[in-house]
């Protein structure tokens, strides 16, 4: 099934309420003008966005609460593992830059010397069908990150909207089986190719950024961020938690929660000492946490060009514009011209 | 704004400030945020208008310490924040000008900010230099609150479960507020641990009240906490309860007095036992 | 969501008024109701209305508030720094749908063992009174 099928826009409907049978389907929606993934239920209409879903896929596989053992009275509070489970499932509609966050994740959590169960059970329970993005939304940068929007890497099935329909096409064998249906008529088209926009927030290499560790422009940066935790929640490859007790009427859980390094909290220890009490420190861990740590660690740098952290940003400014920012100076000073203690215009 | 913006031109010169907090408009896109003026810039992107929304005074604590004296703009509404700072002793007022500003309202999402319509003073209680019309103002009306305090508890509680379920526990809420400043926030702490970390009604619900009490006889109805909330979690209407009920209680209008200690620090032997009884009886 | 038959009180007593007040209840043998579940605090300015919000959470039906009379306090003026907190913190409750009648603040010394036991008798009373609206606040589950 190398080649792309079409689906009328009506038989999409058909199609993925027939997945529901055997699967938990989870589809895009739009909530007060935002998008977000949700369960499909059969009744509702189906549409896709033309671009980026505001509330990343990370909840799906890695979840802001996440119980990993209970205890109770009963048994003397020892702790019993939660077993990891669920349904197969399938989510629509997944976009490049999520699949890329997906990709993180699975080195993070797969990938390296601990592997992390319950996120390996999630993995393995999904397919991934893509959908390619026909536009950039304003935030957007994948191709400042090596991506296009309209990219198939990592996905088990993709489709792209054309004007009558869809056009759908199986990559794995996984995907295959699923796109396996009555409605599917083989053609020859293809998806339109365009050329996608770039430059919007370029960012220096991950060595460039290692050497401004000890840079003031830390200071001059986190004078305009909250330090509130929002960009990492929304962010699909911030994947910090912490891990804590949760008890209520004779029984308990032991959880992981999403935990952010902006938060002041993080990196507070037991007798009090904190490692990154700055604002500045915190903005400084971030920002080289996505352009240059992820890269030494795994090879990959972390930020997929997603756009949500501006967009969630209370300040509307965020990482990949720290990022741009933060590159302009090391050109500068390259330049030779780095004066110290001058601020951006616009910070 | 000219008079201030020349006034500010001046104090910088003469060295009377280090650094001014102001607004400056990115002419690009006509955006306007809150920024640090210095000697050696013209002052021609400063602004006063509308667009001033951020509440100035949560910037002030990082630049008393990083400089000896600093000028400041302030709306009314930051001001009466200024006050709880400086009775608070967060910040010395040797250290900062007060550029107060009549301020004629500002403008959010399109319409005029919520808050202005219940504007206590429209210019600073602590002021060095005063710009602009000083308006008489009434008593706030909170109508809203009103409206809250019509329903049935249920109902109230319906309300606002709802807002609270959706509450994410990122703390831009906390973080943009001059007044929760505390170096490990309640909500941080681990034992005892009155605020489980995750994001669930329970626990936001116990955030939000504490939030909510914790700032008691001290918002200055900024609306900055309500603003910055990506869930968009209507907290003025928890603050601007209790501005109503410290106002009832004790007849303190928060802020709106320089060096007037907050209710809640202070005792009064006089207090009627019958502050202790329920309202709706 | 129904309140149970036996409604639950916390009350949370001051150690060297209210507290012997209701020991002294029990020495002499005062009836109350056997629903209050009592935390014993050094004064009742240590209250920090984080506990009273808590036990509404955690499912308490009504909690109970009390310290030496205003001018007994041990300390001096914990009390009246109490009663100003509390005050504020049930306006608060309140607006966020609380029942007024699920909150009792009140005064009780070391002598008064009759006052604690009538107190506590009056308040299960309109507790059961209140059975059948909604208990607001309370968490249903571990994971809510
Ligand atoms: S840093 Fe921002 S743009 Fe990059 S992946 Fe995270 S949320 Fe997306
Ligand atoms: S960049 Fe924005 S969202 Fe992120 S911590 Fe700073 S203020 Fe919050
Ligand atoms: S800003 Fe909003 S979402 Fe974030 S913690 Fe505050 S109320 Fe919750
Ligand atoms: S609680 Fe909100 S409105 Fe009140 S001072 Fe703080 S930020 Fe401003
Ligand atoms: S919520 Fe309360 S404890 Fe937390 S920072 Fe604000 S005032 Fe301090
Ligand atoms: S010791 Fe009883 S109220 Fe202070």
């Amino acid at each position: 099934m190398n080649k792309w099928y079409k689906m009328k826009h009506a038989d999409m409907q058909k199609f993925v309420s027939a997945l529901t049978e055997k699967w938990e389907v989870w589809v895009p929606y739009r909530i007060d003008g935002k998008w977000e993934f949700g369960i499909y239920d059969t009744g509702r209409d189906l549409d896709f966005p033309e671009s980026v879903i505001h509330v990343s896929l990370k909840n799906l596989f890695f979840p802001k609460r996440r119980p990993i053992a209970t205890y109770d009275e009963n048994s003397k509070w020892s702790l019993k593992p939660v077993e990891p489970e669920g349904k197969p499932r399938i989510v629509i509609g997944l976009h490049p830059c999520d699949v890329a966050g997906i990709e993180y994740m699975d080195k993070v959590f797969l990938q390296s010397e601990h592997k992390d169960v319950m996120y390996a059970s999630e993995r393995k329970r999904t397919v991934l069908i893509g959908m390619l993005c026909s536009e950039m939304a304003d935030n957007c940068h994948c191709t400042d990150r090596g991506l296009t929007p309209d990219a198939t890497r990592g996905m088990d099935a993709a489709f792209a909207r054309i004007t009558d329909g869809y056009l759908l096409k199986g990559l794995t064998d996984k995907g295959k089986q699923v796109l396996r249906s009555e409605y599917l008529k083989k053609v020859d088209e293809v998806p339109d190719k365009k050329d996608w926009p770039a430059g919007r927030y370029v960012i220096a290499s991950p060595e460039e950024f290692m050497e401004m560790y000890d840079d003031k422009i830390w200071h001059e940066m986190s004078d305009i961020c909250l330090t509130c935790g929002i960009c990492t929640y929304a962010c699909p490859t911030c994947v910090c938690f912490l891990v804590t007790d949760e008890n209520f009427k004779g029984k308990g859980e032991r959880v992981t929660v999403w935990d952010s390094c902006q938060l002041q909290s993080y990196s507070r220890m037991a007798g009090g000492h904190n490692t990154r009490k700055t604002p500045a420190s915190r903005v400084r861990n971030r920002t080289l946490d996505k352009f240059a740590y992820s890269h030494l660690r795994y090879g990959q740098i972390s930020c997929t060009g997603c756009g949500r952290c501006v967009m969630v940003c209370p300040l509307k400014r965020s990482f990949p514009q720290l990022g741009a920012r933060l590159t302009e100076r090391i050109k500068d000073k390259k330049k030779g011209k780095s004066k110290s203690g001058a601020r951006s215009k616009e910070a | 704004m000219k008079e201030m913006r020349k006034k500010i031109e001046e104090l910088l010169k003469n060295g009377e400030i280090d650094v001014a907090l102001g607004y400056r408009e990115n002419p690009a896109t006509g955006e306007v945020k809150a920024d640090v003026f210095r000697k050696d810039e013209t002052l021609d992107d400063m602004v006063f208008d509308e667009r001033c929304v951020q509440n100035l005074v949560n910037y002030l604590p990082t630049l008393v310490a990083r400089y000896k004296k600093v000028g400041i703009v302030l709306k009314g509404c930051d001001g009466r924040s200024l006050v709880t700072q400086l009775v608070e002793h967060r910040i010395n007022k040797s250290q900062i000008v007060a550029l107060g500003i009549g301020c004629e309202g500002v403008r959010l999402d399109g319409k005029e900010a919520d808050k202005c319509g219940d504007c206590a003073t429209n210019m600073t209680p602590i002021v060095d230099y005063e710009f602009g019309e000083k308006k008489q103002k009434k008593d706030p009306v909170f109508s809203k609150v009103k409206e809250i305090e019509r329903m049935s508890p249920a109902e109230r509680w319906k309300f606002f479960a709802d807002y609270f379920a959706r509450c994410e526990r990122c703390y831009a809420c906390r973080q943009i507020c001059p007044s929760c400043y505390c170096e490990i926030c309640v909500a941080d702490q681990q034992e005892p641990k009155w605020i489980e970390p995750s994001a669930k009604l329970s626990a936001n619900t116990m955030w939000h009240l504490i939030r909510a009490y914790h700032l008691a006889g001290r918002c200055a109805d900024c609306g900055e906490c309500e603003r910055v909330c990506p869930q968009e979690i209507p907290m003025r209407l928890l603050n601007n309860a209790l501005e109503k009920a410290v106002h009832e209680l004790f007849g303190v209008r928060p802020g709106t007095v320089p060096e007037e200690v907050p209710p809640l620090v202070v005792l009064n032997k006089e207090d009627p036992d019958t502050i202790l009884e329920g309202k709706n009886e | 969501m129904q309140v149970e038959k036996e409604p639950k009180i916390l009350a949370i007593l001051c150690k060297w008024c209210s507290y012997a007040g209701a020991d002294l209840a029990g020495t002499s043998r005062f009836i109350y109701p056997a629903n209050v579940r009592i935390v014993q605090v050094p004064c009742s300015g240590r209250v920090d209305p984080i506990m009273i919000f808590k036990a509404f959470v955690e499912g308490y039906d009504g909690v109970m508030v009390s310290g030496c009379h205003p001018g007994d306090c041990h300390y001096g003026t914990g009390n009246y720094h109490a009663r100003r907190r509390i005050a504020v913190a049930r306006r608060l409750l309140e607006f966020v749908g609380v029942h007024p009648d699920r909150m009792h603040f009140t005064w009780i010394s070391a002598a008064e063992g009759k006052k604690f036991a009538d107190v506590c008798s009056r308040f299960t009373d309109e507790l059961k009174a209140l059975s059948g609206t909604e208990k607001t606040l309370a968490r249903k589950e571990l994971a809510t």
